[in-house]
Formats: C-alpha cells, structure tokens, sequence
C-alpha cells in the first residue's frame, strides 16, 4: 500500500499533501487508523503490536505520526466520556471526517502545563472561553483539543479541563507563522468563546489524570523507530551519492550511528512491551523520545557537518537542510527533552529533579 | 536453569492485509517481545543475585591485587554458569545476557566472558567440560599481551574470522593493568585452528554488554540516592538539574543498551543471522553507556568520586578495562562494518 504513494510524507513542510491526504484516506478506508479501538468503538481490537507495526512502516516511508484524533483524543474519549459524547465523536473521528489540533501551550505555560491561564467559566450551561494558545496548525483542524483552566487561578494540575472547540467559533482569531523547518506556527486567540458544556470530556478539572493515561497508550508510536531508520537510510544514501560513503571517518561515524539507530529502536520496543503487558510506560517512553530526538539530530547534524555548500541546497522536502531544521522542532513537541530527563530523573532514579 | 522468554506467536504474528509486517530490525520479523522477566527468569536471577552476595561481597570486586577469585568460580561453576546455552547445560543466550547484567551489577572479577567464549569455542572433550566445571581458566587476548597467565591453561584468540587456540607459551615479562588483571607479554608456541569465530563473539559481545549495563546501572543508581541527600547551597544536588539530568541521560542509555543486549540475545537464540551485528551493536552501545555512566558518575559524587577508596574508583577501573580488552587481529570498526553490510540493508549501500 504505502508503495502506492511514494511521495507521501508529513514529517517535512513541502512535502506532496495529495499524495499524503490520499495515503491517510486509504488508511481510513481499512480501518486501520483504528487496529486498536474496541469493537464496540468501530475498531478492530487487535493487539498493540500490529498499531505498531503500522506506524513503524508510516515513519519510514515518511508518511507521517498516528493522526491525534484517532490516538490520544479516541482514547481518552473512550476511557473518560460520556456514552452520548463516544456516540457523538468516535464515529466521525475513525472516519477522519473530522480533524483535531492540540491547544495545550501558551506563551507563559509551554513545559509548565500546570500554569496554563486560558480560563473557561461556566455560565448557564456554557463555558466561556477567554486567553491565548500557542503552537501547532490551528487553521487546518476543524477542532482544537483545549486544555483549560476551570479551577481557581492556583489550582495548578487540580483546575484543569479538557473540551472539544469548534475552531471555526465566534471570538476564535489563528494568526499563523512558520516553525523553523517551515511548518505552520499557529498563536490562537480566544475572547468570549462560547462551548458548549456537554463538550467538557471528562470531570470538571480532572483533564491532568486522564492527559496522563492518554500520553501513555500512544508513546509507542508516536515517536517511532522507523523514522529514525528512514533518516539513516536517507543520510548514507545522501553521503553516497554525493561520494563521501568512502571516506574512513564518514564511514566509522555512519558505524557509530548504525548503533544509535539500534539503541532507538530497542527503546522503542520497550515502550511497546510495557503497554502491551500493562505496566506503567513513562519512563520508558520518555527515555525513548530523549533517544529518538537525539539519534535523529544526531544524524541530521552529521550530514550537515560534512556535506559541506552540498548539504545547502534545498531542492526536495527531505533534503539535508530541511531534515536537520525539521529535527530541531522534535527536541521541544511532544514534550521538551528537558521534561523527559525530569521524567527519569524523577520516576526512575527518584531524584527531585 | 533460567526459563526463555517467548517471542512472537499467537494473535501478533497475523499479517495486516498487504502491509509488510517485519519490523526489519532486531527481531528479523518476529513481531513481539517481552522485556518483562517472567518468574521462573526472575526466581533464577534471585537465585544468582543471593550467590553473588555471599561470594562476591564489595570487597572482592576491590581487589585490585590481581588474584583469582577461585571461590567465586567454584561457586558459579556449581551453580552452572559456565553451562548456560550448551546442549549439556540449560537455558540459551538470553539466559546468560540475565547473569552477565547480574554479575555486572556485583563488578564480578574474573574472565568471565571469555570463559562463555571458551566453552563455546572449545570442541566436545574433557578440556571444554573441565573449562565449564570452573576447574581450566581461559585467557583470551591479542597476543603477545594475554590476561591470566599462570592461572590460565587455555589460551584464545581470534586470527580473521577464526579461533586458535595457542600450546605452551611462555611468559616474557608480566604486566600490570588498570583493573588489577594479571597481563603477560607472551611468547605464543603453535597454534590450532578451532573453527569459525562467529558464534563465540556473538556470546562474548552479549555477556560483556549486559555485564556493563549491570555494572553501569549500579554506578547510576548509587550516584542518584548519593546526589538525593547531600545537601550543598541549602539543597539537595538532586535539584540542581545541572546533577540530575546527566544522571537521566546516563540512564537511558543504560536502559537501551539494556534492551539492545536482550534483543541480541534472543536473535542468537534464534539463529538470525543478523544477531552478530545487533550482538556486536549492543556491545558498542553498553560501552558508551557505561563509559558516560563512569564519567558522569565520577563528578556527582565531587571529591569522593576521585578517590581510589570512593564508590566510582573500583567499577571504573574494572569496566574501561573491560571496554578495552581486545582479542582479535581484526580491527573492531572492520569487523563490525563488515557484519552490517552483510546483515543491515542499509550499509550495503556504503560498502559497495
């Protein structure tokens, strides 16, 4: 299938879009974007392995991340909604007939969640919605996934909510920019936005629990082992057809990374074995995306460092300069590599960290 | 002894309409792992955990002096050690990549992986069971500089892709080593051709990648509960995160070269043949864990962590040891290259 759209890519800005839309639409047909969902849900409630499978050979042809409607917003949507809300919004996000966007950071709350200021009050069976999001392609998404504040203004993780926007609402304004690898940068600005409250998923305030459990079931595959082979793959063809592949220390370096690689996808598959035997996955999940960001720029910076005026030139989406722009941005979505070390630091050596 | 980890079977192995379903990586197509131990794996490392501390106390993993822990070998030869992942013996390769991250994590002394590499080198006979009985000691080395000598009657070393064995050397001069290890200069007398190299390496790599991963880890968690407690500028170091990060970061590369000697292992097992290069790759990997551990580790404990007496010095001294002992006329970087473009698509593509 994925031969049937070679030019398919998400990862880089300027990529073949059509090709990739038409790529996603024929994964929706199979109903594969839901291996994992229960029957009950439209799935086909097939073990973890196989959604693994599946976007292990997405991240190496470049076809891009699990779409996050059908991951973390389905999941937390089956675990926490009500059965009016499943009925409302499985049907139309397995479908794809619907996408989302992330409204989580703010200029003053990016790693620090907990201190996010966005305010929904609820007022006769509706919230309004007042204050600023940052990051992600807004005005692309039909729905914005928005994590905001219901509690007191020091409430921290204890007063947040998450609800379902519509973005084309009355008093939502998207300004979009670009991210460093050319991405849209969307700063999204919300004044009296009115949801409705029956599009509250889950207890007021009690959005931080049920982020948690929802990061948890998709850390496998989102920052997958393939699109660290991929970029490997890309480098060493790269080096070769610009004849550097015969230069000892290139050729020592590619060895040294070729170990890099490994060690990502045996993280990777760690995360999988934890989930899969129902054991508590954030730690190695986040030392996985440390490695998979840290093996990708290693990578991407090698090409970069002896390329040399070649490794300048952008003709094509995967080109030495737009993959190593487009891994800078890994080490900050998702969750800083900062935050992940914490994680660790924090869960695995219990260091206050 | 030890119990195998199951791969793949069962529901995972399905195929997913067309979609190629190998992973085209460690498993070489099995689809599922389990990097959880089940019980009898974990009842039997206990087992070797309890051995381990009644004949390998600290003090023993100190001794610089260069003398052979006889008791500890007579304990793990009765324990079958030594036997693990041979016809006679019980269990395979995941099994000893179980007791080489035990062993590392007590700094066992000893030539440890080269007895693995011996008793599967050695061909069927009285002098391989007297190696797996723990009554023959091997040193293996490049020669002329070989580990052990008076102590070891079995000398080893690999020429190619081959293993020879030599007969009656004789010692020029000894040699002192970082770890403690009795070395010699050696005059090296004939040598016998023992058949291919390959399998013994991928053993030897395994064992010494999970002993340094045991060993690391240990260096990374005892650094931690250190830096959790002392206390400097009115907090822990625990919260400086200019301390805890670099202990994070060294824990995860202890946690994937962890997985990549397990995945290693099981391709062994299996009989892949792409495991001598995740074997030789999981090696790599676990000595530039443990070689980060050990630097990272060294400056959280501040001054305590350069002296001979501190909690660094000893495992330091033992695992770049460990990192650095050769014993192959093949450069490293060669042998490694050359096992990726014959198992690894993607090197193919430098190579030729």
């Amino acid at each position: 299938m994925l031969r049937k759209y070679p030019t398919a890519q998400r990862f880089f800005a300027g990529g073949d879009q059509a090709a990739s839309t038409a790529l996603l639409g024929e994964l929706v047909q199979r109903n594969w974007i839901a291996l994992s969902w229960p029957t009950e849900y439209g799935g086909q409630a097939l073990p973890l392995s196989y959604q693994y499978i599946l976007w292990e050979e997405m991240g190496y042809a470049r076809g891009g991340r699990p779409p996050l409607g059908a991951g973390i917003i389905a999941k937390t949507i089956m675990r926490f909604a009500t059965e009016e809300q499943k009925a409302a919004w499985l049907p139309k996000i397995r479908t794809n007939s619907i996408t989302f966007s992330l409204g989580y950071s703010e200029p003053e709350a990016g790693s620090d969640l907990t201190g996010l200021r966005t305010r929904a009050e609820l007022r006769d069976g509706r919230y309004i919605v007042n204050g600023q999001k940052i990051w992600g392609n807004v005005s692309q998404a039909d729905y914005i996934w928005l994590l905001c504040r219901t509690g007191e203004s020091d409430s921290r993780s204890g007063g947040l909510s998450l609800m379902i926007v519509d973005r084309r609402s009355p008093g939502i304004e998207v300004r979009n920019g670009k991210f460093f690898d050319d991405h849209t940068f969307s700063q999204t600005f919300y004044t009296d936005v009115v949801v409705p409250e029956e599009n509250r998923i889950g207890p007021e305030s009690g959005a931080w629990r049920m982020m948690s459990a929802a990061l948890a079931d998709e850390r496998h595959v989102q920052f997958s082992a393939g699109r660290v082979r991929r970029d490997f793959d890309d480098a060493v063809g790269w080096l070769r057809t610009h004849g550097l592949h015969t230069d000892p220390v290139v050729r020592a370096r590619l060895i040294a990374l070729r170990v890099r690689v490994a060690e990502a996808e045996a993280l990777c598959l760690q995360v999988l074995s934890a989930v899969r035997n129902g054991k508590d996955a954030s730690v190695a999940a986040a030392a996985n995306k440390v490695m998979h960001t840290d093996v990708v720029q290693e990578i991407a910076r090698f090409v970069m460092d002896v390329g040399g005026p070649d490794a300048l030139v952008h003709a094509r989406a995967e080109d030495p300069e737009s993959i190593w722009r487009q891994t800078m941005t890994e080490s900050v979505g998702g969750g800083t590599s900062e935050i992940m070390k914490s994680i660790v630091a924090r869960q695995e050596l219990g260091l206050a960290s | 002894m030890f119990s195998r980890v199951v791969l793949g079977g069962g529901k995972d192995t399905c195929r997913l309409g067309r979609l190629k379903l190998s992973l085209g990586s460690p498993l070489g197509g099995r689809l599922s792992i389990d990097f959880e131990p089940d019980e009898t794996e974990s009842a039997l490392s206990d087992s070797l955990r309890a051995l381990c501390r009644q004949h390998c106390p600290e003090n023993l993993a100190r001794e610089v002096a260069g003398v052979f822990p006889r008791d500890l070998w007579a304990a793990l030869s009765e324990f079958g050690l030594f036997a693990l992942a041979t016809p006679d013996g019980f269990g395979g390769v995941v099994e000893i990549e179980a007791a080489g991250d035990i062993l590392g994590s007590f700094v066992a002394p000893g030539p440890l992986a080269p007895t693995f590499f011996a008793v599967h080198a050695l061909p069927a006979g009285e002098e391989r069971e007297a190696v797996i009985a723990g009554e023959t000691v091997v040193s293996l080395g490049r020669p002329p500089l070989m580990p052990w000598f008076g102590v070891a009657s079995v000398f080893l070393s690999v020429r190619g892709d081959r293993v020879v064995k030599f007969e009656e050397p004789g010692e020029i001069e000894q040699v002192a080593t970082l770890s403690g290890e009795p070395w010699s200069r050696l005059m090296l007398g004939p040598e016998k051709d023992l058949g291919s190299a390959a399998h013994p390496c991928a053993l030897y790599d395994v064992f010494v990648a999970a002993y340094l991963v045991g060993a690391a880890r240990k260096l990374v968690k005892e650094a931690a509960e250190y830096v959790a407690n002392r206390r400097q500028f009115g907090k822990t170091l625990s919260q400086f995160q200019a301390i805890s990060h670099p202990l994070a970061e060294s824990s995860i590369r202890v946690r994937a070269a962890g997985g990549l000697a397990r995945l290693a292992a099981h391709q062994v097992d299996l009989g892949l043949e792409r495991a001598y290069a995740t074997a030789q790759s999981a090696r790599i990997s676990a000595e530039n864990a443990a070689l980060k551990a050990i630097n990272v580790c060294h400056q959280s404990y501040g001054a305590m962590g350069m002296t001979e007496e501190g909690p660094v010095a000893y495992v330091s001294r033992r695992l770049r040891q460990l990192v650095n002992h050769e014993f192959s006329d093949v450069p490293r970087v060669s042998s490694i290259e050359q096992q990726y473009n014959e198992h690894m698509p993607a090197l193919l593509v430098v190579a030729r």
